[in-house]
């Protein structure tokens, strides 16, 4: 699947994005040095925990960075324009028509005083110049087809007369009422129980292949990345730290941190041994680490990775890793 | 064991957390940021300097600078302005000159207006300490007690809720008139009567932030670990629940000034010859054309104090905020 | 059932909904309904259910944080509801609990010393002050904080080490019982895992027993050594770990155990279980499950609410069709 992709290239292609946040503290790095690529018809998962910088490179993406975040350096390109570089106005077009964004909390992302109904097709209206009529037109379609129950109805309700998970599919709806070919999704279901969890990952993975949708999805929970991503980038203290396909990352993980990632999960049927926990705290974003910034908490820490912090280097076709040891975890997980 | 090692956080560098300052620090950094709060908080400093030295200088039997002086040659002097050759030697002004100048009696006013910032300030804060007593322990008690029946499914709440309502109801302004008018005329009742008037403010904010508290974890856990509920009311949750009432007390503080200054204009403040900034506005009133300089000082100095304060308590509001901090 | 640390017999805690200016009473929410079951010394049981199942408030009704409306809890054979209010606050010290939120859970004007060392002060545990102050140190070392940490607030903490806080402070009265309320919940996963660890050795050096509450079947699966399932307020499935994952029956149970997203493990094109969970407030007649079950029969909505029943040894569920 990613090979027929790559001979069209990547859809989005981030560069050695920087993005800071110069904050009364100190320099905060949010995000330092990535590099990314998303290709259409593919869901790409960003795993990290609070903190690392995963939600800052979407805001990044939307040219929606909160002061005092800036992106100092790199380039975002999307189709062959640089995002970074485009004034105000130009990115506002992009926002919402090409590229949407869905967030973890659809309560606070929908206005209360207006109808859902009303609130997508205001989207409409404004990013496809149709009618009122028009709008209404397709809103009830994509209500249909984010399997909303009795969507006419649904249209003329409040959001506060709806639960979190339908809220989450109008929040859906909206996004991808303009056809967009990106959809960042950021942390859709952290907030939603694990049964409803369930059918809107089903329908993220259905909605994508309908509309030949590119999907970035942010979340910390590797269990829910494995059911919707095709590619997985990890990310640890502003970097990409491990990026593979989907299966190759569980299967054949060889950065030390993925790898205590997934063992630190509890399984079902594992017995109560202890957990292989992995160390320490999580670091301190004003004070940098010198060399590899997973070595204070590696088990597999030699001296030369506290001095020279390891490229992200492909070890394997499609499978890049920054770790100077990368070749003895993978004996050791295995 | 060897497990615990890897346990131990305490085996890491030290990595505790993003703020390595105190809270003190912390709420000092936000609120130097305000140059507005931070202005108005040093036009307050000059101000209280004002009245320490009024509460020195202008009391007692000889006084430094003597608000009580009758000069009957030097009326209505301007400022800066040199005394009357008539004038004799031991009723003369410090300094040989009216500071700001002299009223109708030929009092001088520079006197007059640091006696006024005694009375002034310490109406604000003492009538605004009365408040603040009778409404902390109205609203705690409203908070913390809520649910409490008393008759027939009447709660607690519900009564004092019921008062505070009650008294948002009376013009406050005519109140005190009233009262003022049947009770004894003296600088002490005047504080007790703002003071037992204004407590709603308070009382709100403490049975806001007592119903918020009361079901906060720590306040549970407290409950779950046995621990006295007189504790957990003075310890735990007072003061947690007083930023917002401090905040609410400094801006209160201005009211209180406006309201004994409103009283001393209409006569029903502190009795004459004591000097306040209202009766010195009230001279003033007479003679606005001729001396404009009387009303000048008390007007300007009530404008500067009131909008300090209120300048003062935004910032602090800002700075206490937990929302703006970072984790 | 005489050895039981705890045991709870059809506890029920209803909140009153009341509407308009003279707070006239318009119904109930059943946020704990009829639940009955017991924990033995040294025994962890697992609580699971969606959020507004009603597991925080069982959890807090058991420990009479909240006062029950009816129902008994015994500890060690001690009615809890029949103790008095200072009877009670004596007896805390032999149960407590740990919260989700690290955040919260801290008084955020004491220092970690003082939060840690104000029940060992209140209940007399040190003759003298250096006593007290070195059997803090002892607590702090023992959840693997650093002695030195004593002076700090808790906003100086990262959220791991909050936790730790608060686990300091529920074992400094050696409690023999703890609730643990979604305690890894608020945590990032490689932190989870070294608290879910903690509380495990704590286990078994202290002989502690806990209902550990929590919406992530994987986490409860790892702790417990029984688990109860629980929706809208009852339970609807109590059984011996593996019994429970091997061999489920109440469809609840069953559709909770696919919904778990196993890392790996790729499951797509699950469309999840029908509809939200119901509002307590007006709970359907019969099963009140039975409006998402995807076996729901006439019988389900005509008959009463299903009781719990021993199906197996062990091993009980509240269905109808089973």
């Amino acid at each position: 699947m990613r090979d027929e992709s790559k001979n069209n290239g990547p859809l989005l292609e981030i560069k050695n994005l920087q993005t800071h946040f110069f904050t009364n503290e100190g320099l905060v790095k949010a995000v330092d040095g990535l590099d990314l690529e998303i290709f259409s018809r593919e869901t790409s998962g960003l795993v990290g925990e609070s903190g690392c910088g995963k939600t800052v490179t979407a805001l990044s993406i939307m040219g929606l960075l909160p002061s005092p975040g800036k992106i100092t350096q790199g380039s975002i390109t999307l189709q062959g324009r640089d995002l970074t570089q485009l004034p105000e106005r130009k990115l506002q077009k992009i926002r919402g028509k090409e590229i949407a964004m869905i967030f973890q909390e659809p309560m606070t992302s929908l206005n209360p005083i207006f109808t859902v109904g009303h609130q997508v097709e205001e989207a409409i209206i404004f990013h496809q110049g149709k009618s009122r009529k028009e709008a209404r037109e397709i809103t009830r379609e994509m209500f249909g087809k984010v399997e909303l129950p009795s969507p006419e109805e649904r249209m003329n309700e409040y959001p506060h007369q709806l639960s979190g998970g339908m809220k989450q599919r109008v929040m859906i709806a909206m996004a991808l009422s303009c056809q967009p070919k990106l959809l960042i999704a950021d942390e859709p279901t952290t907030a939603l129980d694990v049964t409803i969890q369930q059918g809107i990952l089903a329908l993220l993975n259905k909605l994508q292949d309908e509309h030949s949708l590119a999907i970035l999805f942010i979340t910390h929970d590797l269990g829910v990345i494995s059911q919707v991503a095709n590619r997985i980038a990890v990310m640890y203290a502003a970097k990409i730290v491990e990026c593979a396909q989907a299966g190759e990352i569980f299967r054949n993980p060889h950065h030390p941190y993925t790898l205590g990632l997934l063992n630190s999960i509890p399984k079902i049927g594992g017995g109560e041994k202890r957990l292989p926990a992995i160390p320490g705290q999580l670091p301190n974003p004003l004070v940098p680490v010198k060399g590899c910034r997973f070595h204070p908490r590696c088990f597999f820490v030699k001296d030369y990775c506290l001095e020279k912090e390891p490229p992200l280097a492909e070890i394997a076709p499609g499978h890049k890793t920054a770790c100077w040891r990368h070749s003895e975890i993978k004996a050791q997980s295995n | 064991m060897k497990a615990k090692m890897v346990n131990s956080p305490g085996s890491q560098p030290e990595n505790l957390s993003l703020i390595h300052q105190t809270r003190g620090q912390e709420f000092w950094r936000t609120f130097k940021r305000n140059k507005l709060a931070l202005t108005g908080m040093v036009v307050l400093g000059f101000f209280f300097l004002t009245a320490l030295t009024g509460l020195f200088l202008t009391y007692g039997r000889e006084p430094f600078f003597n608000p009580r002086t009758v000069r009957l040659a030097d009326r209505l002097r301007p400022p800066l302005s040199r005394p009357h050759r008539t004038i004799p030697e031991e009723n003369r002004p410090r300094f040989g000159i009216y500071i700001l100048g002299t009223d109708d009696l030929g009092r001088d006013v520079f006197a007059r207006m640091l006696q006024g910032a005694v009375v002034s300030l310490s109406v604000g804060f003492v009538a605004v300490g009365i408040s603040l007593f009778i409404g902390m322990i109205l609203g705690g008690i409203a908070g913390y007690f809520a649910e409490v029946k008393l008759l027939k499914g009447v709660t607690v709440d519900d009564v004092i809720a019921r008062l505070i309502d009650i008294m948002l109801c009376f013009p406050v302004f005519f109140l005190i008139l009233t009262l003022i008018a049947i009770l004894p005329g003296n600088i002490w009742m005047i504080m007790i009567v703002i003071g037992i008037t204004g407590w709603t403010g308070a009382a709100r904010f403490v049975r806001a932030e007592f119903f918020t508290l009361k079901n906060q974890d720590f306040v549970i856990a407290a409950e779950a670990l046995g621990i006295p509920r007189r504790r957990i009311i003075f310890k735990h949750m007072m003061p947690n629940a007083l930023a917002p009432v401090l905040v609410a007390a400094i801006i209160g503080i201005p009211g209180a000034i406006l309201t004994e200054a409103a009283l001393s204009f209409l006569g029903f403040g502190v009795p004459p010859p004591h000097a306040t900034w209202g009766n010195i506005l009230a001279v003033g009133r007479r003679f606005i054309f001729d001396a404009p300089w009387i009303i000048f000082s008390p007007g300007a100095a009530i404008l500067l104090t009131v909008l300090s304060f209120n300048l003062f308590g935004e910032g602090l509001r800002e700075a206490l905020n937990p929302k703006l901090r970072i984790r | 059932m005489t050895k039981s640390l705890l045991r709870v017999v059809n506890l029920k805690k209803h909140f009153p909904v009341e509407r308009g200016m003279l707070s006239r009473l318009s119904g109930w929410v059943k946020a704990v309904d009829g639940v009955s079951f017991s924990i033995d010394a040294g025994e962890t049981l697992g609580l699971v259910g969606e959020s507004g199942c009603g597991k925080t408030t069982l959890g807090r009704t058991i420990l009479r944080l909240l006062e029950p409306t009816a129902g008994e809890i015994f500890f060690e054979e001690t009615k809890l509801n029949e103790l008095s209010p200072e009877e009670l606050r004596q007896f805390r010290a032999r149960m407590q609990v740990i919260f989700q939120d690290p955040y919260s859970s801290l008084n955020p004007r004491m220092t970690a010393g003082s939060i840690v060392g104000e029940p060992l002060a209140v209940h007399r545990r040190a003759e003298t002050k250096g006593k007290r102050e070195e059997m803090v140190g002892e607590l702090f070392e023992k959840v693997g904080l650093a002695r030195h940490h004593k002076n700090r607030y808790p906003h100086e903490f990262s959220g791991g080490m909050r936790q730790r806080i608060g686990i300091a402070r529920a074992l400094a009265l050696k409690p023999k019982f703890i609730v643990c309320d979604e305690p890894v919940s608020a945590l990032d996963v490689s932190i989870q895992a070294q608290i879910i660890n903690l509380l495990q050795e704590l286990q078994e050096e202290l002989s502690l027993a806990y209902l550990f509450i929590s919406h992530d079947l994987r986490v409860v699966a790892h702790m417990s050594n029984r688990i109860a399932v629980m929706y809208l307020g009852r339970l609807v499935e109590v059984a011996v770990k593996e019994e429970l994952f091997q061999n489920p029956f109440h469809p609840y149970t069953k559709i909770l155990l696919e919904a778990i997203p196993e890392p790996g493990v790729i499951k797509k094109q699950k469309t999840g279980l029908p509809g939200e969970i119901q509002s307590s407030l007006n709970s359907p007649s019969g099963c009140s499950f039975h409006p998402r079950c995807p076996l729901a029969k006439e019988i389900c909505s005509r008959e009463e609410e299903p009781q719990l029943q021993e199906k197996e040894k062990n091993h009980f569920v509240a269905c109808h069709l089973r």
